[in-house]
């Protein structure tokens, strides 16, 4: 369902991945839904192309679970948009999940690579 | 939780807010990827598209989104039963049909259920019921027609003392006394029992205490009683003080020592024995009055014995040792007398008639549940080529195969449940005004009900054969192809060969079944009508009522009384004779005694013949219209020494080929006073009509003088009209007589055949039923198969085909009969 072209060169999401990203670029402050997709795409060095399908649904999942809130304000472009920022529900979360990330990462790394 | 409260949140406050902020946001998204694209140096038109491709379907995304704001399965299945409801109310001929066919299923099993349940299934109301026994003794040579007979109160003490395998066992027997002082007086049954008898049922009195073993001496008599729970409120009220209330019982005052607690129902042991009329239900227990030559081993066979087995002792092994113990009895007695005792668990006792039949309605209705679901799946199948294009609209238009099979089961669900809720609510009603009427002579009717049993028994149906009908159609929806169908453009359905014979054969089954269960019920109708037309022998619009003398009357007042009554009644205008009986035909046997000819020689007491012993006043034979074969009929002052009327059976087995007239009949005693054989008259049945007759042997009624007496009435106009004059002629007599209750000898004859006439009407409904279940399926099949193959017939009949050979190519459809009449030859 991706929208770019070159998909099966770009890496695709895990499960559950999408939500812990949203909610780490949200940890530099308020953004809209544009803003953390170019946010995603930049970080990632490109890699991780954010899906609009997938962006939202899981926007709307991380709302209904209070881990953000959104508002509506006038961009710095003086555009009217939808912020989104992160409760202190969403801040604890963030850390949960990264921390449950790099041992996962840890733990492929190992396996996939073992030392020696 | 936090999601589902924010969903529910969200759903309260309407949706259209959200759909809103989500268009708005997207479409400020789309803007930023154009400025993106113009600061890139594009033009705004290509920015516009290079946005558009890349944001992907707005529309897609936004509903993606609103998703998961939504309970979906929760609403897809809302949606499901909403749509159900539309199809079922669209579909009114099939949905009213199938929810018809399906109450009648559902309602018919769930009703027979809980008979099952109530009578089969719950145990008995005593603690640990599957140890209670019944005991009864047999003697091999009347075994014939008496396969077991009630038990000798000399044999029961030997039995209590030295029966290992029995913990308790209780002696008990019933009776009919006049209870008065509680309003108009009454006849009303009591039980007798031994001390013995409460503790092994397992029972104690809520109230008070049972009876003592110093109450169960033989040759004396004790006041007191011990009443139901219900029986105490009804004439004492709840608060009742124990110890000052008295009844009194045939004139005798009985001090009540003791109240059962609510709920107690006395054992129905009287089921299944020929000695015993159906009694009503026993509010009322008193000690056992065993006379002193009862005890001895000759004593007569009067008492039921009721046992509580050993732990850990099976039926099987307390008849063993029972069987012991008479041959025991029996060599102690002599004269070659030989012996045996039987061991019966209470349940079967009380529900061993009742099993057969109620298993049997049982499988009959929920047979007519499965013809009924496999109707409604014909039916819908049928039905399901005429929906075909929508489903395949549906199918394209992007329902998937698992919706569309959903879709289908909930519309299958939706039909069950209301045929289910109506099903079990035609239950509930017939089955109260079943209890309620007593429409069948049944044991533990009022334990029936639609309990919680009853009920999860009933879901389970609905849901079973929601599944059972539903599933067909929805495998045949879930696999529509929306091209090939659409492209046909309605002509039909292309359904396998394969299906169309299991629907013939489904449909076949069913007749072939259906037609089974008709030949039962012909059956049993045919042996009803030959037992209702058997040869009575008597006069079925005679009258007839009990007369219950007060007791306190001695032999020779009852004579003089009964007489008085008599003369009465010849009186009344309108009667034609009046006599006394103790016993009429059809009821039951009693005073069976052995016989012999005077010059036999001597045989062994029970290889005697056994005849009924009755008591009639002279005009009886008259007034029931009993045929006089022989002689005459004795009279008062006739001057012959103890004068007797035989029947012919008994003329038959004593005497045969001889002249039976002025012989002479032995009774137990082998000395005179000899009873004098007067005349012979025709044979009528004793217990039952098909039972048949038995022999008899009537005395007349001044010989041996009773309290309680037969009374029968032939009258010239209708009986119920006399009813007033006749109770008026009774109290003139004494006022202290309870109210005769007049009964035809018809319906005597028609309460003996209640049983038999059920079991046919039942049959005869279910086979009712399911002959027009089978119409109905056969009709499916049919309609299914024209429909299927109009298009054709249009063809053969366009290329010159005959009406008539269309109608035959519909005509093989016939397939299920010609299945039908080969599974049933």
């Amino acid at each position: 369902m991706s929208t770019v072209d070159d998909l099966s060169e770009r890496l695709e999401f895990l499960q559950g991945t999408l939500e812990v990203l949203i909610l780490r670029s949200l940890q530099l402050g308020p953004n809209h839904a544009y803003g953390i997709a170019q946010f995603l795409k930049q970080q990632s060095d490109q890699e991780f192309l954010v899906d609009n399908g997938s962006l939202y649904p899981a926007m709307q999942r991380i709302l209904q679970r209070g881990w953000i809130t959104a508002q509506w304000k006038t961009s710095p472009n003086a555009r009217r948009a939808k912020y989104y920022r992160l409760t202190p529900l969403g801040r604890k979360q963030l850390v949960v999940a990264t921390s449950k990330w790099r041992r996962f990462v840890e733990a492929m790394t190992r396996v996939l690579a073992p030392e020696g | 939780m936090r999601e589902w409260w924010s969903k529910l949140r969200a759903m309260l406050a309407g949706r259209r807010d959200l759909a809103d902020e989500l268009r708005e946001e997207v479409e400020m998204h789309l803007e930023h990827e154009v400025q993106e694209g113009v600061a890139l140096g594009m033009s705004p038109k290509e920015a516009h598209e290079a946005a558009r491709r890349r944001f992907g379907n707005p529309t897609l995304i936004r509903e993606n989104a609103m998703d998961s704001w939504t309970f979906r399965a929760l609403e897809s299945m809302v949606r499901d039963f909403g749509y159900a409801g539309r199809t079922i109310r669209k579909n009114r001929a099939f949905s009213v049909t199938a929810v018809l066919t399906l109450a009648l299923g559902i309602g018919g099993t769930t009703a027979v259920f809980s008979l099952v349940q109530g009578i089969l299934l719950k145990p008995l109301p005593y603690p640990d019921p599957d140890r209670l026994v019944v005991v009864f003794e047999s003697i091999p040579a009347v075994r014939d027609r008496y396969p077991v007979i009630p038990v000798n109160a000399a044999h029961f003490q030997t039995w209590r003392e030295e029966a290992e395998s029995l913990k308790d066992l209780a002696l008990f027997k019933w009776d009919t006394y006049t209870l008065t002082g509680l309003g108009e007086p009454q006849q009303i049954t009591v039980a007798q029992v031994s001390a013995g008898f409460l503790p092994t049922l397992g029972v104690a009195p809520r109230q008070g205490h049972g009876f003592t073993d110093q109450e169960d001496k033989p040759d004396t008599v004790h006041r007191v009683a011990v009443v139901t729970d219900s029986f105490w409120r009804r004439h004492f009220g709840e608060d009742a003080a124990i110890g000052a209330q008295t009844i009194l019982l045939n004139g005798a005052s009985h001090e009540i020592v003791g109240v059962l607690p609510a709920g107690f129902r006395f054992p129905e042991f009287q089921r299944g024995s020929t000695f015993v009329a159906d009694l009503p239900e026993v509010h009322i227990l008193k000690p056992i009055e065993i006379p002193k030559s009862n005890l001895e081993p000759n004593g007569n066979f009067n008492y039921g014995a009721l046992g509580r087995l050993r732990p850990g002792v099976s039926v099987a092994q307390a008849e063993a040792e029972l069987n012991v113990l008479q041959a025991g009895i029996a060599q102690e007695f002599g004269q070659g007398m030989q012996l045996e005792g039987y061991v019966f668990p209470l349940r079967e006792r009380i529900v061993s008639e009742a099993q057969r039949g109620l298993l049997l309605a049982l499988g009959a209705v929920g047979l007519i549940l499965l013809i009924a679901c496999v109707n409604i799946a014909n039916l819908a199948l049928a039905r399901g080529s005429a929906r075909n294009r929508e489903l395949a609209v549906r199918a394209a238009l992007g329902a998937g195969s698992s919706a569309l099979l959903r879709q289908s089961l909930v519309e299958s669900l939706c039909l069950a449940v209301l045929g289910g809720v109506l099903g079990t609510a035609g239950a509930y009603v017939g089955v109260t005004l079943f209890v309620r009427g007593a429409l069948a002579d049944l044991p533990r009717l009022a334990e029936v009900g639609l309990d919680g049993a009853v009920l999860a028994f009933a879901a389970l149906c609905i849901v079973g054969s929601s599944v059972l009908f539903g599933l067909a159609p929805a495998f045949r929806a879930s696999r529509v192809d929306p091209q090939e169908i659409l492209r046909r453009q309605g002509r039909g359905s292309t359904e396998g060969h394969g299906a169309g014979r299991l629907r013939n054969a489904l449909a076949g089954t069913e007749v072939a079944l259906t037609v089974l269960i008709l030949i039962g019920a012909g059956l049993l109708l045919h042996s009803l009508f030959r037992v209702m037309n058997r040869e009575r022998g008597f006069d079925e619009s005679v009258a007839t009522a009990e007369i219950s003398l007060p007791p306190a009357y001695e032999p020779a007042r009852r004579l003089e009384a009964q007489r008085a009554i008599l003369g009465a009644l010849d009186q009344l205008p309108g009667v034609g004779s009046a006599a006394f009986v103790t016993l009429l035909p059809v009821t039951r046997e009693n005073n069976v005694n052995p016989i012999l000819p005077k010059e036999a020689g001597p045989v062994p007491i029970m290889e005697r013949p056994m005849a009924n012993i009755r008591w009639a006043s002279p005009g009886y034979f008259e007034t029931l219209g009993i045929a006089l074969k022989a002689g005459r009929v004795f009279q008062e002052g006739d001057g012959a020494e103890k004068p007797v009327v035989i029947s012919e059976s008994v003329a038959r087995r004593l005497w045969p080929g001889e002249d039976p007239l002025g012989r002479e009949i032995r009774q137990a005693e082998d000395k005179p006073p000899y009873l004098q054989v007067v005349g012979v008259v025709a044979d009528v049945p004793v217990a039952s009509l098909e039972g048949g007759s038995a022999m008899v042997v009537y005395r007349p009624f001044w010989e041996g003088p009773r309290l309680s007496m037969s009374l029968a009435l032939r009258t010239t106009v209708d009986a119920s009209s006399l009813a007033g004059a006749i109770r008026q002629a009774v109290w003139e007599v004494d006022p202290q007589i309870p109210a005769p209750d007049l009964k035809t000898m018809r319906q005597i004859v028609s309460d003996s055949v209640t049983e038999r006439r059920f079991d046919t009407l039942l049959v005869s409904v279910f086979g009712c039923t399911s002959l027009l279940l089978a119409c109905l399926g056969v009709y499916g099949v049919v309609s299914y198969s024209v429909v299927r193959r109009t298009n054709e017939m249009g063809i053969r009949m366009a290329l010159g085909s005959q009406i008539k050979s269309a109608g035959l190519c519909s005509g093989r459809a016939c397939g299920p009969w010609c299945l039908a009449l080969w599974l049933d030859c």
